[in-house]
């Protein structure tokens, strides 16, 4: 079980029942959404309850380069500095100074690993690149200074574009693996602010040949956060841990999240399952039991367990609290079931969950069942071809 | 040959008082090599032309060097003795009692110094008869020839001129790398300006072969002529140059062919040092091992 909480805003209860319940075995936290009084108290609490866990602290130095950034609390974090420019980065002091005052702040927080600053990029090959990688480095100057520190990961901060190119990506790859490091953190930047399984299938094939590399090939660790289902399979690409957080917001990365925002309403609730390696709309599992259907995509968690006997799903309570609980409890089930075989068993189970999950939804339709956009099958496909297309390109 | 010294054993006799046994070696990369004792011990002793240097290609090793003017001689002499003195591992060919010395005999700007004899034979000696290496000795190969990368890339040096004819099996069974000469300092962007490529051809990495520079070398170019040379040693044939294949082919071969499996050419090749060759063979660096470590690590899980 490898499943990380991604923290974000609201988090109530949600970390300690997930930890209790051994459905989540770590948490990378979110400055922008906590105080840096709370943040301090939140670690010593989790180390001190759960001393398995690990937990993450994300910087999120790449915020203070977006344009009048919703940066929540980070303007209250001693490192944080927002309106950074490429010029600003240029500088060879702040290039230092900012992993040094970053890290020093997690090294007071007492965090299991520390997490290296670094700012977003949209290509291999653009400038941001280049200040991704001498911030890296810089990081890792850093802690050699620093030999009882916990082991920190780099981080890396990359836009879904950049991976249809894989000339740029290679040359990267060669650049990286190069640095001294333990791991990465790998954020993706997806293009649609909207919650979707769906990852064009070219990208997704570099991504996956990404986390190959460092992983499986290159033996560091990766985490990867903000992955949701998506992390099902990159774990099958060797991705050591995963992450995905309760609103759709966590559940995959944008600059949405920064950017002033235009409001919107409450998120309709949603069910996770396993079956179809989607989460539906719960008017969507209603619809379903209207037709007796709805059965097939259940997960079979302990908090959906009331769902199976009732015909109208809909009605029984599905609090945030019980829904995210229930979407970690898949995801890790999901993990577990692709295991720590050799790369093409992992893949193979993973084809084998995209193919049934395919099943699934055809046989539903045929029975009348239909899908908002955003919980249909298209992502399936996606996903098979993202696969065969890695296996080809890594020789597996 | 134009760009060797024309000196014989009785001229190094003059030069080198100190020297006894004098003996022809080997010509090679614009060196004439004599083996000699100093002090009761057996060395070598190399000596280089200085002066201005045509591109020649050697005929055997299909050598690849720019035109060198005197100063890159000097240079690169000077580059070789740095390396055998700052590199401490048992298979990097040692320094002898001479250091770099210049004089000027019988009219000629001469370069010279001593390193290490070993005794034993080359890889590439094993292979010309049609040989191979026993599985055992090729994977002591690969762990001495790593280990003498990992020494060299400690020091932000690469060797870039990895072949058979550069490894040697010394008596006791352990391999030992000659000729830093091409060695590269990463921290000396001088001595390998943009358009130049410095190697041996037929073990070139697809990354040396970048002429504009774009793509900064580092040791995993060193591991890709290193799975070219145990390729060989395993087999008895190299993966990239068959009977008859120009150079140009060759250079194509190795930036895009994947060569035929080990196995497929020597059955008794385990599975574990056949998937370590291929890997080290990838046309990307990120594709090989990121330390050397690593490398010696899966070369010692071989079953052998």
């Amino acid at each position: 079980m490898s499943v990380y909480a991604q923290h974000g805003y609201g988090k109530g209860t949600k970390l300690e029942a997930a930890f209790r319940e051994g459905v989540i075995n770590g948490v990378i936290l979110s400055p922008r959404d906590e105080t840096s009084a709370n943040m301090a108290t939140l670690v010593a609490n989790v180390r001190r309850d759960y001393p398995q866990a690990a937990v993450l602290f994300d910087p999120q130095v790449y915020a203070g380069a977006v344009s009048a950034a919703r940066d929540g609390h980070l303007g209250e974090y001693p490192y944080y500095r927002p309106g950074l420019t490429r010029r600003d980065l240029s500088r060879p002091g702040d290039l230092r100074r900012i992993p040094e005052t970053t890290l020093e702040y997690q090294r007071t927080l007492g965090t299991t690993r520390l997490l290296a600053p670094t700012v977003c990029f949209d290509d291999f090959r653009d400038p941001w690149s280049q200040i991704a990688v001498s911030l890296a480095s810089e990081a890792l100057e850093v802690v050699q200074q620093w030999p009882d520190a916990p082991r920190m990961l780099l981080t890396l901060v990359i836009a879904e574009s950049a991976f249809a190119s894989r000339e740029g990506m290679d040359e990267f790859l060669d650049l990286i693996t190069g640095l001294d490091a333990v791991g990465f953190y790998l954020v993706i930047k997806r293009e649609s602010a909207s919650y979707q399984a769906t990852f064009e299938a070219e990208r997704l094939k570099h991504l996956l040949y990404f986390v190959y590399s460092l992983s499986s090939i290159n033996g560091f660790e990766m985490i990867c956060g903000f992955s949701d289902l998506v992390g099902v399979l990159l774990h099958a690409a060797g991705a050591t841990h995963t992450a995905t957080g309760w609103f759709s917001g966590l559940r995959q990365f944008t600059l949405a999240r920064f950017q002033p925002s235009s409001g919107g309403r409450r998120p309709r609730p949603r069910y996770t399952s396993a079956p179809l390696l989607n989460s539906i709309l719960v008017s969507e599992l209603d619809a379903l039991a209207a037709l007796g259907a709805h059965t097939v995509v259940l997960s079979g968690t302990p908090e959906d367990r009331s769902f199976s006997s009732t015909a109208t799903p809909g009605s029984l309570p599905w609090p945030p609290d019980t829904a995210i609980l229930h979407h970690w409890r898949v995801l890790s089930s999901l993990v577990d079931r692709i295991g720590d075989g050799d790369i093409s068993e992992r893949l193979a189970t993973c084809s084998r969950l995209i193919t049934n999950a395919a099943g699934s939804y055809a046989a539903l339709q045929r029975r009348g069942a239909s899908f908002n956009w955003s919980s249909n099958a298209t992502h399936l496909a996606d996903w098979a071809d993202a696969i065969a297309g890695f296996r080809t390109l890594a020789g597996i | 040959m134009a760009d060797v010294p024309n000196i014989t054993p009785s001229d190094v006799a003059t030069i080198v008082p100190d020297a006894s046994d004098i003996s022809f070696l080997a010509d090679g990369g614009q060196k004439r090599v004599f083996k000699c004792k100093i002090g009761g011990q057996p060395w070598v002793l190399k000596f280089m032309l200085i002066g201005d240097v045509p591109a020649v290609p050697d005929p055997e090793d299909e050598l690849i060097t720019s035109f060198d003017s005197g100063a890159d001689v000097l240079a690169r002499a000077q580059r070789e003795v740095d390396t055998m003195v700052r590199c401490e591992c048992p298979s990097l060919v040692k320094l002898g009692p001479i250091s770099l010395q210049r004089i000027t005999f019988a009219g000629k700007d001469l370069l010279y110094f001593s390193e290490e004899y070993v005794d034993g034979e080359s890889v590439w000696d094993v292979l010309r008869n049609g040989g191979q290496l026993p599985i055992a000795e090729a994977v002591q190969m690969a762990v001495d020839v790593t280990e003498a990368v990992k020494a060299l890339w400690a020091e932000a040096r690469i060797h870039r001129d990895i072949k058979p004819r550069n490894t040697m099996r010394r008596r006791d069974g352990r391999f030992v790398l000659l000729d830093a000469g091409m060695a590269f300092d990463l921290s000396d962007e001088s001595i390998t300006g943009a358009g130049i490529v410095m190697g041996t051809r037929a073990y070139l990495s697809p990354e040396q072969m970048d002429v504009t520079h774009k793509r900064q070398l580092d040791f995993r170019s060193d591991l890709f002529s290193l799975g070219i040379t145990l390729y060989e040693a395993v087999t008895g044939q190299h993966p990239f140059m068959s009977k008859g294949s120009s150079g140009m082919e060759v250079l194509g071969r190795i930036l895009q062919a994947t060569p035929a499996s080990p196995r497929s050419l020597r059955s008794n090749v385990p599975v574990a040092l056949e998937q370590i060759i291929m890997r080290l063979l990838a046309k990307r660096p990120h594709l090989r091992y990121r330390t050397c470590d690593r490398l010696i690590a899966a070369l010692r899980a071989v079953p052998v």
